[in-house]
């Protein structure tokens, strides 16, 4: 599947999960309370109580905007139609954010269960994951950037023959033109 | 030095502001025409490329309403600052090369100049004016506002001075604010944003330090104390819950593509190689200055709920109490310095864009060509739209707050949803067309407007500009799927295909 019509897709589940997760707002206990002594405070209360109706629909919420982000990078990494060297580790860095979000979801079901657990880090176990793992794990794209910059992202070459259609040049260089390969471009 | 409190943090801000007008100063020379006004004539170097680009995004949210996001929410506002690694590297991916490019190739000096070129219509360049105008006067006036505020708190806390109008304090911190846009334009403010920068990576690290220590067991103690009141308050989710948190996370990973204060910075880099040295740097200075943030929420969260520190009259007053209890004088001082700093670089650059769109676009698009003149009307336009949001900014706080509410949604959500379909993916994608983009700008504006005015509020604390993003981008992709491919100018394609 072409890169644009992924991203539609994608949105168009996005909108899927999001409208169903409203249609079914009346449900389940207030996600957050005021604080009984202490009015400018907020409490979660019983998080399995009120994660339970929602926990499908954020997961599934949360698994699609990162594919959704993925297909965004790849977007902007492509030159013509091809990722070149980008695209295997993309799709590694991809998994890796994916299994990411999978574990602070799995940690988060643990704590629910036990709140009490020693901490990680100086924090819960799913917070940790979330600020030790899901924060910093993006960089791993920036590398890919970093790393690809002069032989993918930028070819100096391409650039100047770019940058030469700027200048004066004869008539035909100012002649809109369809694209050279419809395909190319979907 | 404790009963100096209040004089060290004045003396700081004085400082602060005389460098600013220096600055503005030095800048004036250099500001030959509108294209260094607007552009910086597209020659800026790595480093003050990455501090403005960092700082120009923290505005003074970062240092107040943040930590009161944290105090009040708990973890749940920590999910804004992770977006900072996915944000930063999908901006640079999607627009670091293709918008510069396109900047060089047709001359650009704002962000709806580069709009209007890529999809060869005027009416893109007016809708995406428009977005940037409405944005602008609701950043900008509540950015005047807190600038006043703050500087009536520090006067306040001067017993030689004593109480001042706010009035005073709005006139006194626009003046230094217009003073130095008017003489030096983007470039007068870039260079500030290198002194502002500078002051909040300095403030947000001995701030964070602080935090740590303000609490017995530093982090781990504040996360017992946490757990023991609400379990939730410390999870991964905080006290608004799943949809809530994930709601932010897209809207802001998505949306730092579309703030047209920070992407138009990409155009004004010296070279497209540059971005290989402006990415990290950039990233790195956000992510150091963005400590604060979760340092002193979670801080006087656990000092509140231990009896350490008695309650607090509103979130927005976490960071000031924290400063004013737990912070060497001179810390709170470099600290309230930075505070100003963070909220006038996100001022200038806001102000900038605004004028742009009024002196710059909108008469080109209904002219077709610039104004006469138009570096001379550029300072008129500055001092008149400082004027302007300082009035009303002024005249929703004494009179009708829900005016600055309304003008508040063009906001965030409002940019992500008007520009990472037109914007990011259109300067990626060949095929978008100029129907799909002006649809999709239409009804961005549109939805965040009926969303605010109609009072719709989704459940599960699931953030309204998400309903429009995603809106938007269904709209730009179905139309522009749905459509011929267009014919684009033959300069325009390559750079899209570079």
């Amino acid at each position: 599947m072409r890169l644009p019509a992924l991203l539609f897709a994608l949105a168009c589940a996005i909108a899927l999960v999001l409208a169903a997760a409203v249609w079914s707002g009346g449900a389940g206990p207030p996600q957050s309370l005021v604080h009984p002594e202490h009015p400018s405070l907020l409490r979660g209360g019983d998080g399995a109580l009120r994660s339970a109706p929602i926990a499908v629909h954020a997961a599934l919420f949360g698994a699609l905007q990162i594919a959704f982000f993925g297909a965004c990078f790849a977007l902007g990494m492509r030159r013509g139609s091809s990722l070149g060297p980008v695209a295997r580790p993309l799709w590694v860095g991809l998994l890796l954010y994916e299994g990411m979000f999978g574990l602070l979801l799995y940690g988060y079901a643990r704590y629910l269960a036990d709140p009490g657990a020693p901490l990680v880090l100086s924090f819960p176990l799913p917070t940790a994951v979330l600020l030790y793992g899901l924060w910093p794990l993006p960089l791993v794209f920036a590398w890919i950037y970093l790393r690809h910059f002069d032989d993918w992202v930028v070819d100096e070459a391409e650039i100047e023959r770019v940058l030469a259609l700027a200048r004066p040049a004869p008539d035909e260089d100012s002649a809109p033109v369809a694209p050279s390969d419809p395909g190319r471009d979907r | 030095m404790e009963a100096q409190r209040g004089a060290i943090t004045l003396a700081m801000l004085v400082i602060y502001g005389l460098a600013c007008i220096a600055v503005g100063l030095w800048a004036l020379g250099r500001t030959r025409n509108s294209r260094d006004f607007f552009a910086a004539g597209r020659n800026l170097g790595v480093w003050v490329s990455s501090v403005a680009i960092f700082s120009t995004l923290l505005s003074g949210f970062g240092f107040v309403g943040g930590p009161g996001l944290v105090y009040r929410m708990g973890t749940s506002s920590v999910w804004l600052v992770l977006t900072s690694v996915t944000g930063y590297v999908l901006t640079f991916a999607l627009l670091a090369k293709r918008l510069k490019l396109i900047a060089e190739l047709r001359d650009t000096v704002s962000l709806p100049d580069a709009v209007a070129a890529r999809y060869g219509s005027e009416t893109s360049r007016v809708l995406t004016a428009l977005a940037i105008l409405l944005g602008v006067m609701g950043y900008l006036a509540t950015q005047l506002l807190a600038m006043a505020m703050v500087l009536r708190d520090v006067l306040r806390d001067v017993p030689a001075i004593g109480e001042v109008s706010l009035v005073a304090c709005l006139v006194i911190s626009c003046a230094v604010l217009a003073f130095y846009c008017v003489t030096g334009g983007i470039i007068a403010s870039v260079y500030t944003d290198m002194l502002q920068g500078a002051v909040m990576i300095v403030a947000a690290l001995l701030v964070f330090v602080a935090a740590q220590a303000s609490v017995e067991g530093g982090f781990a103690g504040m996360s017992r104390i946490l757990v023991a009141d609400d379990p939730e308050s410390i999870g991964p989710w905080g006290s608004l819950g799943m949809l809530a948190c994930l709601s932010w996370y897209f809207l802001f990973l998505l949306g730092t593509a579309g703030q047209p204060h920070v992407i138009t910075k990409l155009m004004m880099m010296r070279r497209i190689a540059d971005a290989k040295r402006i990415l990290p740097l950039s990233l790195a200075g956000y992510t150091l200055s963005a400590l604060l943030w979760i340092g002193v929420g979670l801080a006087m969260r656990a000092l509140v709920l231990s009896g350490a520190h008695p309650e607090l009259a509103s979130p927005d007053a976490a960071a000031p109490a924290f400063l004013r209890h737990y912070a060497h004088p001179l810390l709170a001082g470099v600290v309230f310095a930075g505070l100003f700093a963070a909220i006038m670089s996100t001022a200038d650059a806001f102000l900038n864009i605004g004028v742009a769109a009024v002196v710059h676009d909108i008469p080109k698009a209904l002219r077709g060509r610039p104004l006469h003149a138009e570096l001379r009307w550029a300072r008129l336009g500055t001092v008149a739209l400082t004027a302007l949001a300082a009035a009303f900014a002024l005249y929703s706080h004494e009179v009708n707050a829900r005016l600055v509410a309304l003008l508040g949604v063009f906001g965030a959500g409002t940019f992500a949803a008007a520009f990472v379909p037109v914007v990011a993916l259109g300067f990626n994608w060949k095929r978008a067309t100029a129907r799909a983009a002006n649809v999709a700008l239409a009804v961005s504006l549109m939805l965040n407007l009926a969303l605010e005015l109609l009072g719709i509020r989704l459940p599960y604390g699931i953030h309204g500009g998400v309903v429009a993003l995603t809106a938007s981008l269904l709209l730009f992709l179905g139309i522009s799927l749905a459509s011929r491919p267009p014919v684009l100018e033959r300069d325009i394609a390559a750079a899209l295909d570079a």
